[in-house]
């Protein structure tokens, strides 16, 4: 399904001159596609917000959405797409597996892709036109690796894992592992599902639950963690559960409920931030869509942020091109990101639990 | 004052009186057009709007129907039955927009799962999942009433959808809608209207344009949009979205909280009314070409009447008196059409006077000898002499220069006076002048001069005479012939008076000496001899003489000086010429004459005077008989065509030399023989009668040959019935 948008300025303050033109891509239809919608609410505020102070050099800001699908083909033609209708740099895509299939495509086209939400290794160290504000998997799993051995002193974990989304969860689980047993923890049974095929999540569930590790580390999206987490109590299991910044939305209380009680998640958005600028962010987000900003909106939010920053000194595809290349900080609404010239991000983590069904900070 | 023709006044008043009223509708039909229309717009507007509304609503109340059907159930009831299962299988299969059913405890667990074959997960797969932290099933526990949640996207189908919450008297129904499903049955619009559903937050569900709807526009901004959302419907012109302009109409939906809207272009509203008034426009524009082609000809046809009257009266004053009688309908024309006819039948009458006095009036001063003149005063020179100048004074036009020329015509002796009149004339008084006085002509001839002048002022202030200089000429010559008449006049008073006074005195003694004489002749003074009786005849005979004499004289006189009356009455001239006759037939007896009398057989009757007429014939009958000696006397009367009766007197007696024939009429002048014939006529006799038959208003005429004899002809006049 490919669906274009044209966002044209709604503010009083257009210009005669021809708006600048920023592409979206991300996953707006299928298993995905609350991330990707959340993540495109973000960069639509964004540019809202811009148009309304009257775009960026007097020019408004056109936002030219596009939906990948979660398909590689889809993908590329959509990439081609907003190339087409001039977009300048691309916001997205939203996740690993998209990202690696667009970012040779970028670099052909010379347009540059920032990424509010691709975790992959694949891309990192590359000077290859595809920025990102978000960190990738080595430094989340290394993250975690020592919140769960170190701040809640698990010496053992069990990780079931997606294999549906590989290109993000298998260096993301390679790279917990290592650190964790670096840390010296030991990683007990590691188990792979593919999310959809449903008739093996039981098998998997059981087969961990037998184990009975001390903490079970659930590497998959919302409705797999929340039907992991069901499936593990039913089995009998008690024990930590904790889980990614991936499956920490609404989606998994809502569908874990009980099961999902007391589980940690390792966030790359300080929820609990009462920065003036996020708490304006997310009082103007509510107001706007009428739901609560996640981590996808907010990492959206920042993403076209930096690209709107860095348009004001260089309009043009290249010039942006090479000053996002040049990396750099940026301004956020989570304060200020650094970012390098192969556009790797690193950023603090923040740990939050399911408690009385709600996130709260902390472990 | 600005030329305007009635006929265009008529016409802009009619236009004004039709027209007026027609830009006053149209101004506030134009106006009132807007409103209509536009209210007219919007309630279609919200008509589709409730159309739409009742497509969704009717998906949703379906659901809750279904689910309602359950309230009072307790779910451990409906799971345990296979029914059940099989039942929401089927519907979830079937029923757009239901994607899953799924049955909760009372913890919130799943306990029975239902999705549309075709999903990516299965039923099962959810069985167990603890729902119980969704807000909107704790709301619907809480409330025990069913609950829509806001637009999510499905973890299972990855598409928008709302879940219903429905709580049972134990355990709850969750039902899954897709939203993909509503947005097929909405629709693009219809009739120019575009619907747009928002969500309770205010953000768009569903546009017909993808790309709209991807932009997720929040419109919660709008007012028609917030009134919505709390619950009441919206109108307002001017909804704003993607920089357009919209009519919009809107409704809430108070089972998800959303709001449904109708949007129509604004262009579109403009255009519609814009088209609606160009057609009222087009309609009151024939309307005025309609009012003013009926006004022009109406008006036309009105002031005709008065344009041919108008016409008419040029032609009076132009002097064209007849002017065609036409009949008018209205009866103002009539009446001042025939006002008109009779205004100039009398202009027409004035007009001849006019002309027939300014006729006379030119006449009589060019038969008068007058000189009219204009003299402008300022400018001391004669701006007009009047023609017949040169005829009276004899100087040439060139002459009349100023004021000094014609002082130079004046009479030295006169020319003080004349010119004192002339500046006492040019002064500051109006009112006429005159002056008589004479004039010197070329000739050197006096012209005696009466000089009539008055002075008028023009507009700008400025003087001048208008007079007439008078040549009294001849009236002072008809003036001495005044006088003199009046002398003679006095004169012949003066005679009559003492003719009469002397009669008298003449008289009294000639009849005393005619009487006495007589007396003593008849014997009654005692003897008379002979001697003494023919001494006394003579006496007798002088003084009868003397006293015809006096008489005649008198008669002439009385005659002459026109005191003699004059009787007309009917007279028979035959009988009254035998009568006559009859008187002197002694006289020609004694002569030895023959008297013949013809009278014709029709009586001739005069009107005249008998007693003159008498005396005339007597006169006549003596003297042919007088002065004939042999032969006779033959009288004839005849009655002549030309109205007059005749009477001849032919006589065969001595006759009358031709070179004296005229004056035997004359005073004493007896033509004859002297002796005692001159002692026997007065010499008036012809005189007297001559005289008397002109007074009758006839003569006496005389044809003679010396030695035959005569022919005295007396003519008169028949009178009124002759």
């Amino acid at each position: 399904m490919l669906c274009t948008l044209v966002l044209v300025g709604l503010t009083g303050c257009s210009t005669q001159k021809t708006p600048l033109v920023i592409g979206y891509l991300g996953a707006l239809s299928g298993r995905s596609s609350d991330l990707g919608t959340a993540a495109r609410d973000g960069a639509l505020l964004a540019v809202e917000q811009a148009n309304a102070k009257g775009g960026v050099g007097g020019r408004v800001i056109k936002l030219v959405v596009a939906d990948d699908a979660q398909d590689p083909e889809t993908a590329r033609k959509a990439f081609g797409t907003l190339v087409n209708q001039g977009a300048l740099a691309v916001v997205g895509p939203t996740t690993s597996s998209m990202s690696v299939v667009v970012t040779p495509l970028a670099k052909s086209a010379g347009v540059a892709l920032v990424s509010p939400s691709t975790s992959t290794d694949e891309l990192t160290g590359k000077r290859d036109l595809f920025f990102r504000v978000y960190p990738d998997n080595t430094s989340a799993a290394v993250e975690l690796a020592k919140v769960v051995r170190e701040d809640l002193g698990f010496d053992s974990i069990a990780i079931i894992y997606d294999l549906g989304n590989k290109a993000h969860t298998v260096t993301w689980a390679e790279h917990f592992s290592a650190e964790f047993e670096r840390l010296g923890g030991s990683v007990g049974t590691q188990q792979a599902f593919i999310s959809g095929v449903v008739t093996a999540y039981p098998e998997v569930a059981a087969k961990v639950a037998a184990k009975k590790p001390p903490c079970v580390f659930l590497l998959s999206n919302a409705l797999d963690t929340a039907l992991f987490a069901t499936l593990l109590r039913e089995n009998g299991y008690s024990g930590k559960l904790v889980a990614s910044e991936w499956s920490a939305t609404e989606v998994v209380i809502g569908y874990g409920g009980e099961a999902v009680e007391g589980m940690t998640f390792l966030e790359s958005v300080d929820q609990e931030s009462k920065a003036p600028a996020f708490l304006a962010f997310k009082d103007a987000f509510r107001a706007r869509f009428g739901y609560e900003a996640g981590f996808a909106s907010v990492h959206g939010f920042e993403a076209a942020q930096v690209v709107l920053q860095r348009l004001a000194m260089s309009p043009g595809r290249r010039e942006l091109a090479e000053s996002l290349s040049r990396g750099g900080s940026f301004d956020t609404i989570q304060g200020r990101i650094r970012m390098d010239g192969n556009g790797d991000v690193s950023r603090p983590y923040y740990v939050r639990t399911v408690r009385d069904g709600a996130f709260g900070a902390g472990e | 004052m600005p030329n305007t023709s009635f006929k265009k006044s008529l016409l802009r008043a009619m236009l004004f009186v039709a027209v007026l009223p027609l830009v006053l509708v149209a101004v506030a039909g134009w106006f009132s057009v807007e409103q209509s229309q536009t209210q007219a717009l919007m309630r279609e507007n919200v008509s589709y709007a409730q159309t739409v509304s009742a497509q969704i609503a009717g998906h949703l109340d379906r659901v809750d129907v279904l689910a309602s059907a359950y309230r009072t159930n307790d779910y451990r009831q409906l799971a345990s039955s296979a029914l059940f299962k099989g039942l929401w299988q089927q519907r979830v299969d079937t029923i757009r927009p239901l994607e899953s059913m799924q049955l909760l405890d009372d913890r919130g667990r799943v306990v029975v799962s239902v999705v549309a074959s075709g999903q990516p997960a299965p039923g099962d797969l959810f069985v167990g999942l603890d729902h119980s932290r969704i807000p909107e099933f704790i709301k619907a526990r809480k409330t025990g009433q069913s609950v829509w949640s806001g637009v999510h996207v499905s973890p299972v189908s990855g598409e928008p959808s709302i879940d219903y919450v429905f709580p049972m008297a134990s355990g709850t129904i969750v039902l899954e809608l897709s939203l993909a499903d509503f947005r097929s049955t909405i629709g693009s619009g219809m009739g120019g209207m575009t619907p747009v559903i928002v969500d309770r937050n205010g953000v768009v569900l569903y546009h017909p344009d993808a790309a709209v709807r991807d932009s997720k526009p929040n419109l919660a901004g709008e007012s028609v949009v917030r009134d919505a959302l709390n619950g009441s419907p919206g109108v307002s012109n001017r909804f704003e979205l993607n920089g357009k302009t919209y009519l919009a109409g809107s409704l809430p939906m108070r089972s998800t909280g959303w709001a449904v809207i109708s949007l129509r272009p604004a262009d579109d509203v403009k255009q519609v009314v814009q088209s609606t008034q160009l057609g009222m426009l087009l309609a009151a524009s024939l309307a005025v070409l309609f009012a003013l082609g009926v006004a022009s000809v109406l008006s036309a046809a009105l002031a005709r009447p008065l344009g041919s009257l108008a016409d008419a009266v040029v032609a009076v004053t132009e002097g064209d008196y007849d002017i065609p009688h036409v009949d008018y309908r209205h009866e103002e024309f009539r009446n001042l059409s025939g006002a008109l006819e009779e205004m100039s039948a009398a202009v027409r009458e004035r007009e001849d006077r006019i002309q027939d006095s300014a006729k006379q009036y030119r006449l009589f001063v060019e038969s008068l000898r007058a000189i009219p003149y204009e003299f402008d005063v300022e400018m001391n020179r004669f701006t007009y002499v009047g023609p017949r100048a040169v005829e009276i004074l004899g100087y040439p036009f060139e002459r009349w220069v100023n004021l000094q020329s014609w002082e130079e015509m004046i009479h030295p002796d006169d020319r003080e006076q004349a010119v004192g009149s002339a500046v006492a004339a040019a002064a500051e008084r109006f009112g006429d002048r005159d002056l008589s006085y004479r004039m010197i002509a070329a000739s050197g001839e006096v012209v005696p001069i009466h000089e009539v002048v008055s002075m008028h002022k023009r507009s700008d202030g400025s003087r001048f005479l208008i007079g007439v200089l008078v040549d009294m000429t001849e009236a002072t010559q008809v003036e001495d012939l005044k006088v003199a008449a009046e002398v003679a006049d006095a004169a012949s008073q003066a005679k009559s008076g003492f003719l009469a006074y002397m009669s008298h005195e003449l008289r009294t003694p000639l009849n005393s000496i005619i009487g006495f004489s007589q007396i003593m002749l008849d014997g009654l003074a005692g003897q008379v001899s002979d001697e003494q009786r023919r001494q006394l005849g003579m006496i007798r005979r002088s003084g009868a003489h003397l006293m015809a004499l006096v008489n005649d004289i008198l008669d002439l006189e009385k005659i002459e000086s026109g005191s003699i009356e004059v009787s007309t009455a009917p007279v028979d001239l035959g009988a009254l010429v035998v009568t006559a006759l009859d008187a002197v037939g002694p006289m020609a007896e004694r002569k030895g004459l023959t008297v013949n009398v013809s009278v014709p057989e029709q009586t001739v009757v005069l009107k005249t005077d008998e007693d003159k007429v008498r005396q005339i014939l007597l006169n006549l009958f003596s003297n042919a008989i007088k002065y004939t000696d042999q032969g006779g006397v033959t009288v004839t009367l005849s009655n002549s065509v030309d109205g007059t009766a005749q009477v001849l007197v032919v006589d065969t007696g001595m006759g009358i030399d031709e070179e004296l024939l005229e004056e035997v009429f004359d005073e004493f002048r007896i033509i004859g023989r002297a002796g005692q014939a001159s002692q026997e006529s007065t010499g008036l006799g012809l005189t007297i009668s001559r005289r008397l038959a002109r007074l009758l208003g006839g003569d006496i005429a005389v044809e003679s040959e010396l030695g035959r004899g005569s022919v005295f002809t007396l003519t008169l006049p028949l009178g009124e019935d002759g």
